[in-house]
C-alpha cells in the first residue's frame, strides 16, 4: 500500500510540475510558443520522468537547470523575435508608422502635460516637492526607457527631446560658454554697449540656443544610427523627417519654460504655453501627410509663445528686476517682445531645417520603401 | 552559398552550439536524445535545459545548419516527435570549428607545456 501510495505520489508531484512548466512556457513570444511549445513540454516531461526513475537529485538538477535557464531563454526568445520583426519591418512598403492607439496618444501628450506639475509645485499649490520632483523624473526615465526599448516609436520622441534638451542645459551649453575664450566674451560685453548691435546680438544668442539643440539632437541621433537596435530609427527617418521635428518639438517644452521664466506670475503663463503645445503635439500625431504634421509643429509651437506674450504685454503688471535700470519700462517691453520673436523664429527655423534631409535621396536600404 | 570566408565569420561556435551539431553528426535526433547526447559527449559538463535547447535550435534553424525531419519513428510511438538532422551548411560549420579546434590544440602540442611545480 505505502508502495503504492509512494508512485501516487510521484505522479502527483509530476503532474504538478508540468503544470507548472505549462504556465512558464505561456511566458514565450507566442510565435516561439506555437512552434516548439509542444515539443518543449514533451522533453520536459520525458527529461523528469526519466530522473525521477533515478534519484531525487538528478532531478533536482534538472528542475534547478531548468530555473536557472528560463530567464535568459525567454528573453533570448524576445530579442530574437524583436530582430527578426526590425529586419523584416526595414524592407516592408510602408513609408509612415501606423496611426497611434489611445493608450500611445495619452502618454505622448502626457510628455507636455507632465511639466505643468513640475509648475504647480512651484506655487505652493500641490504636495511636497519630494514627492513630485522625483515622480515627474522617474515618469520620465521609465517612459523613455521603454520608448528605447521599442527602438523609438513616435509617442516616445517628445520624451526623447526632453532628455536631448535636459542634457544640452545641464552639460553642454556651459562647456560651450566655457570653451569661449575670455577675450570673445569681454569683446561682447564692450559690443553690448554700443547702441544698435544689440538686436544683432540677441538674435546670435537666440540661435545659438537653438542650433546648439539641433546640433545635438543630430549628433545622437547620428550615434544612435550606429548601433543595430536602432537601425529602423533610422530608416523611419529617412522616410519621415518629421519625426526629427517631433523631437525637437519635445526640446521646446524645456525651453518653454525657460523662455517664460523671467516673467512674474509665470505660471500661468508657462502652463497655458505647455497645453497649447501638447495641442499642438495632438495635432502632429492625427496628420496624415508629413507636411501637415510639420505645420501642426509650427502652428502649436506659434500658439504656444504667442499666446503668453501678447497675453503679457496686455498686462500691465510685469516688472524686470533684471534688467538694467537706466532702461524705461517700456523699451524693456519692447525688447522682450523682440527676444520673443526672435526664440520664436530660431524655433521654427529649426522645426523645418530636417526638411534638408527631404532634398537627399534614401540609401540603398530605403529604396525599396514606398 | 556561403564562401569559407563567410564560414569563418561564423567561428567560434559557443559550446551549445557545437555539441548540438555534433551530436546531430553521425545521424538525426530528436530533442531530448540530443540533450542526453549532449550530456554525453561533454562528460556531464554541459546539461542543456529545455528552454536553452530550443533556443539554439530554433537559431540554427533559422540559419539553416539544420533541418527538420518528419517522424522517424514512422508514426509507431504514441507521441510524433520532431527529429532534426544536420544540413550540408551545418555539417561545413562543425567541420571548420572542428580543424579550427585542432589547430588549437596542435599550436599547444607545439610548445611542452609547464607544470604546476614550474609555478611553486
Amino acid at each position: 500500500m505505502s508502495r503504492l501510495r509512494k508512485r501516487g505520489k510521484h505522479v502527483a508531484s509530476t503532474d504538478f510540475l508540468l503544470r507548472i512548466y505549462c504556465a512558464l512556457l505561456n511566458l514565450y513570444p507566442r510565435e516561439f510558443r506555437t512552434e516548439f511549445g509542444d515539443e518543449m513540454y514533451s522533453v520536459f516531461a520525458e527529461a523528469i520522468l526519466d530522473a525521477r526513475d533515478h534519484n531525487g537529485s538528478i532531478l533536482r538538477d534538472v528542475l534547478l537547470g531548468e530555473l536557472r535557464d528560463f530567464p535568459l531563454a525567454v528573453l533570448g526568445a524576445y530579442f530574437r523575435e524583436r530582430f527578426k520583426r526590425q529586419a523584416g519591418n526595414s524592407s516592408a512598403k510602408t513609408s509612415r508608422e501606423g496611426s497611434l492607439s489611445s493608450k500611445e496618444m495619452l502618454v505622448a501628450l502626457f510628455a507636455f502635460i507632465l511639466p505643468v506639475g513640475f509648475i504647480l509645485q512651484n506655487t505652493n499649490l500641490s504636495t511636497s516637492l519630494k514627492i513630485i520632483l522625483p515622480a515627474i523624473f522617474a515618469f520620465v526615465t521609465i517612459t523613455f526607457a521603454v520608448g528605447m526599448y521599442q527602438g523609438f516609436p513616435r509617442w516616445s520622441l517628445p520624451y526623447l527631446g526632453q532628455v536631448v534638451s535636459i542634457t544640452g542645459y545641464l552639460f553642454l551649453f556651459q562647456w560651450i560658454a566655457d570653451l569661449l575664450s575670455p577675450a570673445i566674451i569681454n569683446r561682447f560685453g564692450q559690443v553690448v554697449m554700443v547702441e544698435g548691435t544689440y538686436p544683432l546680438l540677441q538674435a546670435f544668442s537666440a540661435g545659438f540656443l537653438w542650433l546648439s539643440l539641433f546640433g545635438l539632437t543630430l549628433l545622437i541621433l547620428g550615434l544612435l544610427a550606429l548601433l543595430p537596435w536602432f537601425r529602423p530609427l533610422y530608416w523611419r527617418i529617412r522616410q519621415d523627417w518629421s519625426l526629427i521635428s517631433f523631437i525637437l518639438y519635445g526640446e521646446a517644452i524645456v525651453a518653454l519654460i525657460l523662455l517664460f521664466d523671467g516673467y512674474r506670475y509665470e505660471e500661468p503663463y508657462i502652463i497655458a504655453s505647455l497645453m497649447l503645445l501638447g495641442a499642438g503635439a495632438w495635432l502632429y500625431l492625427r496628420s496624415p501627410s508629413l507636411w501637415q504634421r510639420v505645420l501642426a509643429l509650427c502652428f502649436g509651437l506659434t500658439l504656444a509663445i504667442w499666446v503668453p506674450a501678447v497675453v503679457k504685454s496686455l498686462v500691465s503688471d510685469q516688472r524686470w528686476s533684471l534688467w538694467p535700470q537706466w532702461q524705461s519700462l517700456e523699451i524693456v517691453n519692447w525688447i522682450d517682445t523682440g527676444h520673443t520673436i526672435l526664440d520664436w523664429s530660431w524655433m521654427v527655423i529649426i522645426l523645418l531645417a530636417p526638411a534638408l534631409l527631404g532634398f537627399f535621396p534614401p540609401g540603398e536600404k530605403t529604396k525599396t520603401v514606398v | 552559398m556561403k564562401t569559407s570566408t563567410d564560414i569563418l565569420n561564423d567561428l567560434p561556435l559557443t559550446e551549445v552550439t557545437y555539441f548540438i551539431l555534433l551530436s546531430l553528426s553521425p545521424a538525426p535526433r530528436h530533442g531530448y536524445a540530443i540533450m542526453k547526447d549532449v550530456r554525453g559527449l561533454s562528460q556531464g559538463r554541459v546539461t542543456l535545459s529545455t528552454g536553452t535547447l530550443y533556443g539554439a535550435l530554433k537559431r540554427m534553424l533559422e540559419l539553416g545548419w539544420i533541418l527538420r525531419v518528419e517522424d522517424m519513428n514512422g508514426g509507431s510511438s504514441a507521441r510524433e516527435r520532431k527529429f532534426y538532422r544536420l544540413s550540408l551548411m551545418g555539417n561545413r560549420i562543425l567541420s571548420a570549428e572542428v580543424e579550427r579546434l585542432d589547430n588549437l590544440v596542435s599550436a599547444a602540442h607545439l610548445r611542452s607545456l609547464p607544470t604546476s611545480a614550474d609555478f611553486a
